[in-house]
């Protein structure tokens, strides 16, 4: 009987709601333009009863590292932990998750959300331009817009195909400016791009890609109708 | 014999514990490693033999460490850290390419290539372009990787 009475008391006891309780969720990381690499530190406490160790550390993305202070954290204990963000060149909001791998049964795989925000110093409105087969190859724009704190000059565009042209008028000087690509035939499928160059002194912000499409009419409405559901 | 009986009821609890949790518990842990059916999206390295034989171009969306140590010969190296930068290295080759594009990163769970994937086909109008499925993982002990075709 007494080996029952122990047995039932261990179970109960490890059924006991361990917590891994985080400070910050999701985490914000908001990093500078010409930041490579960005490390901060987030909080949590062990909310349950029994001490909790951490068992490992993953993430969805290799462009993220974590660490924490210590692998075990007593009841009511407090801890900390470090993440470090490889931006390289990620620009825009990005999210990621981080796993804490713990030895809590009830909850075994913690995720902490990290949003980082690299700021978008430089938009490209449409990301593609596109002309279905058999359309007239009449020239379309892109519209580039110099949205950091310092103007930033467009110096060179270049075309990736001989049969498309390519040219950029300034429209306000280091804010705004018309990216124009005209083909020269849109009888045949065709993939290309307009590499956009920048005085821009951060490496990220000094070439920027647009692509350009001639496709097939069932393939522009195909596309049409997923950009619609995405929409919904 | 008391003791014997004692075990037994435990061995009983436990059961019963053991089966509830992996009917009725929201995050009951897999009985073994594997990321599921095919998706729509993905194909398996039987299929691009059987389909293509093999003939596609590889995408490799790991990190370039990974990449460095061991890939397909001739995969594109496109990560989702560097991008934009790989792109511009490989625009060229993309636009011209006529084969199916497969994309892999490590496993069943990375979500790299399928971010991969989506970019392309967003930008490129590319209609032929699948994710590995369970990635790396299916890829490292096939012929591709082994004899270098």
């Amino acid at each position: 009987m007494r080996l029952f009475f122990i047995a039932t008391i261990f179970c109960l006891t490890h059924a006991l709601d361990a917590e891994l309780a985080l400070d910050q969720n999701p985490l914000v990381i908001n990093p500078k333009p010409e930041d490579e690499i960005v490390e901060t530190t987030f909080t949590f406490t062990n909310k349950s009863e029994k001490p909790l160790r951490i068992t490992g550390l993953d993430s969805s993305c290799s462009c993220l590292e974590a660490s924490m202070d210590k692998a075990i954290y007593q009841p009511g204990e407090k801890g900390t932990g470090r993440a470090k963000f490889k931006i390289s060149t990620f620009t825009g909001k990005q999210e990621k998750a981080l796993h804490i791998y713990t030895d809590d049964p009830a909850e075994p795989d913690k995720v902490l959300m990290t949003i980082i925000d690299v700021p978008v110093l430089v938009t490209v409105e449409p990301k593609l331009l596109e002309w279905v087969i058999g359309e007239k190859p009449e020239a379309k724009d892109f519209i580039i817009k110099m949205i950091a704190k310092e103007p930033m000059k467009i110096t060179e565009v270049k075309s990736t195909r001989e049969s498309v042209a390519v040219s950029f008028t300034e429209i306000t000087p280091g804010r705004e400016y018309h990216v124009t690509v005209k083909p020269t035939s849109t009888a045949d499928v065709l993939i290309g791009a307009v590499t956009i160059m920048t005085d821009s002194k951060i490496p990220k912000y000094q070439r920027q890609l647009a692509f350009f499409n001639v496709v097939r009419a069932e393939q522009a409405e195909r596309k049409k109708k997923a950009e619609e559901e995405a929409s919904k | 014999m008391k003791a014997a009986r004692e075990i037994f009821i435990l061995l009983a609890l436990s059961t019963v514990a053991a089966v509830g949790t992996h009917f009725f518990h929201p995050r009951a842990p897999a009985w073994y490693l594997d990321s599921g059916p095919v998706a729509e999206d993905e194909v398996t390295v039987a299929q691009i033999e059987t389909k293509w034989k093999g003939d596609v171009l590889w995408i490799d969306a790991r990190t370039r460490a990974q990449f460095q140590k061991q890939h397909v010969p001739g995969a594109l190296l496109i990560n989702e850290q560097e991008r934009d930068q790989l792109l511009f290295e490989n625009i060229v080759l993309l636009q011209d390419n006529k084969k199916p594009i497969v994309v892999y990163c490590d496993s069943g769970s990375c979500q790299a290539s399928r971010k991969i994937r989506e970019h392309l086909k967003l930008n490129m109008s590319i209609d032929e372009i699948y994710v590995l499925h369970n990635g790396w993982e299916s890829l490292s002990k096939s012929r591709f990787v082994l004899s270098g075709k």
